[in-house]
Order: structure tokens, then sequence, then C-alpha cells
């Protein structure tokens, strides 16, 4: 095989090209997605910061759910998704819910699956505004079994700012 | 078999020198058993950092990639795929796995093209920005990128090909390789597809040609 370049080359593109990730493939982007390419330093702050996305995640689910007036069981078919998980990402917050089950998720509430991925944990983010508006987003929620219009208004807010936001971009 | 196409210079940002760099097309036992010893423990390390009850699912597709060195062995037996590692001071810097059919361009005036596709490129985690913060050697992916365009015109695709990128290496291939960007890939969402046109693929190797 000819090569196409030659030492001089290489040492011209390294002086002209940024200090920047390069890694690609289907492969990678599970090791992006569990954090493999944070600073080592911040992994550990982030696996706490991780729960409480979770948590707030779980609310989310559950209050869209209820906003469309749709049981476990009407959701899972709709959206097509296991029911156990749909409950264990309800209620517990170190459930870690798998890329597929977000991606139908987000799909079906119209949510872009990207930021959803970030906000269930199943992606990485280091953004430390994201983990901040979920958890005044979780706090301010209640456990109630209809929606009030407050409870409605905030609903909607937070999900124009998962959709919207810069801190939830790339 | 693997096969030194030739030697390079990389640069070593710890000391600021260049070091020579070896291109392998075809990774060997060598490059695998690299992967194992050096590779996966920084990856086992950073996983064990993060871990908090992963899903089965997660588990196995972490696994599917941490298997790959025993792909390579059956890789070395296609036709269909080509792979190349970067090596300097005998330790395995870069890994590139190619596959060289049954992926169409999704470019509109070449649609339905059959183009290369980079399965998997990849850095030793200690030369990575994001993994540590004094990464080491620079070069390895531009060194890789150059090989695929060679191997692209060599095998008559005109210096095309496609990749699937990380959102990190988005601005790498979109601002220094100049690729064509076309959103998210279907088969990965949380990912962008990139291609590169001929033009792009002749533009890539000029500018290296001609810069200062």
């Amino acid at each position: 095989m000819k090569m196409l370049i030659d030492k001089d080359w290489l040492r011209r593109a390294i002086a002209t090209s940024p200090d920047a990730e390069f890694e690609a493939g289907g492969p990678v982007a599970l090791l992006d997605s569990i954090g493999m390419f944070v600073p080592s330093d911040a992994t550990e702050e982030l696996s706490q910061s991780v729960v409480q996305l979770k948590y707030a995640f779980g609310i989310l689910i559950k209050m869209l759910r209820k906003q469309s007036a749709l049981t476990v069981a009407a959701l899972s078919a709709a959206a097509r998704v296991s029911e156990d998980e749909l409950r264990m990402i309800e209620r517990d917050p170190h459930h870690k819910a798998g890329p597929r089950t977000v991606h139908q998720l987000a799909e079906y509430f119209h949510i872009d699956p990207r930021r959803m991925m970030k906000l269930s944990g199943s992606m990485v983010t280091t953004n430390e505004n994201v983990r901040d508006e979920a958890v005044r987003f979780a706090a301010k929620s209640d456990d109630i079994s209809s929606l009030s219009s407050e409870e409605r208004k905030m609903l909607n807010e937070f999900v124009k700012y998962v959709n919207e936001s810069q801190d939830l971009a790339n | 078999m693997t096969e030194l196409i030739g030697s390079y210079d990389v640069l070593n940002r710890r000391t600021g020198d260049f070091e020579s760099a070896e291109l392998y097309r075809t990774i060997g036992p060598q490059h695998a058993r690299d992967f194992e010893v050096h590779w996966r423990p920084a990856f086992q390390q950073r996983r064990a950092r993060m871990a908090s009850g992963e899903t089965d699912e997660r588990a196995q597709l972490q696994d599917s990639h941490w298997e790959w060195p025993k792909k390579a062995d059956i890789m070395r037996d296609r036709l269909d795929f080509e792979s190349f590692a970067v090596v300097v001071g005998g330790i395995t810097q870069g890994l590139l796995a190619l596959r060289m059919t049954g992926h169409l361009s999704r470019l509109v005036h070449s649609a339905q093209e059959a183009i290369p596709y980079v399965e998997l490129i990849a850095s030793a985690p200690w030369n990575r920005s994001g993994f540590t913060p004094n990464p080491q050697y620079k070069g390895v992916g531009e060194l890789l990128i150059a090989a695929v365009i060679s191997l692209s015109f060599e095998q008559e695709f005109a210096g095309r090909f496609g990749l699937t990128a990380i959102p990190q290496s988005v601005e790498w291939y979109r601002n220094f390789c100049r690729l064509t960007e076309l959103g998210p890939d279907p088969e990965h969402p949380t990912m962008i597809y990139f291609e590169a046109t001929e033009q792009q693929a002749k533009d890539f190797i000029e500018r290296g040609r001609s810069a200062p």
C-alpha cells in the first residue's frame, strides 16, 4: 500500500491540528456514555450527580405519563418499552435505564433523545447547570395522582429546558 | 498478515520532541496484546470509578468493545475488513478498523455508492485529553485518517469514506478534517455521521503538503 503522505506532512499536520479527541465508531459510543472521555478527577463527583439526574428523570417520566393520562402499562405499550423497567425508572433513582428505553421514551414524548440520554444518566454530562435544574425540578414536584395547573406549568418549563437549553447541547 | 507501511514522526507533548511512529496495516497479535496489557487496565480503572449499577445491556456492549482483539483475529481472515495500528516506543498508540464493503454513501450526489466505513478509530487512553490532563502523543489520529484516505484511493473509492463520531470528536472532523456533516447517525443517535467526498479527501492531503 502506498501512503499519500510522508514524515514532513505529518509534522505539518500536527502543527496545525487542534488538541482534540478523534475517537469514532459504534463501540466508542459506549465508552463515551460511561465517561471514558471525562477527566478522571471529575468522575467521582459525577457518579453522585448522576443519581440526582436519574431521580429527576424518573419524576419527569412519571409526570409526562400523568399528563397524558396513561397507566404504566399503557405507556409501556405505546412507547414499546418494558413495563418493569418503566416502573424502575419512576421509582428507583439508582436504576440505570437502557439506552433503547430512553430513546423510545424520548421519541414518544417528543424530547430530543440525546438530551434525554444525558438526563437519564445514560450519557455523561459535566454541566453543573443540568444537575441544578434537575434537582430544582424534582424538589418542586409533588407525588399526587393528577397534575395541578402549577405542576403542569413547571413540567412544561422543564421539558422546554431539556429540549432547548445549551446546557444539554454538545 | 501484519505489514509495516512506514515510519512517521509524532509529537510527544510531554517532552516537546518528535518520536518515530510505525504504521502497520492489519492489526497483529502484538497490537491486540498491547490493548489487553496497557489499554484495558486504564478502561477498567475508569469503569470502576464510574460504576453505579450498570444494566446488563450496557455491560454487554462494553464487553463487546473490550473483546475486540479477538475480533481482530477474525478480521485478519476477512477480505472485507482492513485495519491499521500505530506503534511508538514499542507500544500501540492507536488502532483503526475499516469495513470495505456493505456501507453506502449517504450524500445526495453519491447515494447508494459503496464507500469504506470506519468501524472504529481510537487512541490509547493516555493520548486523550479527555482521559488525562497530560496526554502524551499527538499525530496518531492524523496518521490513521491519512492511511484511510490513501487506501480508499488505492482501492478505487476515490478517497471517500464514512464514520460516526462521538460528540467530543465532532469538532476535529468538522474543522480539521473538514468532512461533510450529515447529522445524527440513525444507528447511533447520540453520534454524528460524517463523510469524506473525493475533493475533501484530496484537500485533506493537500493541506498537509502546503501548510507552512
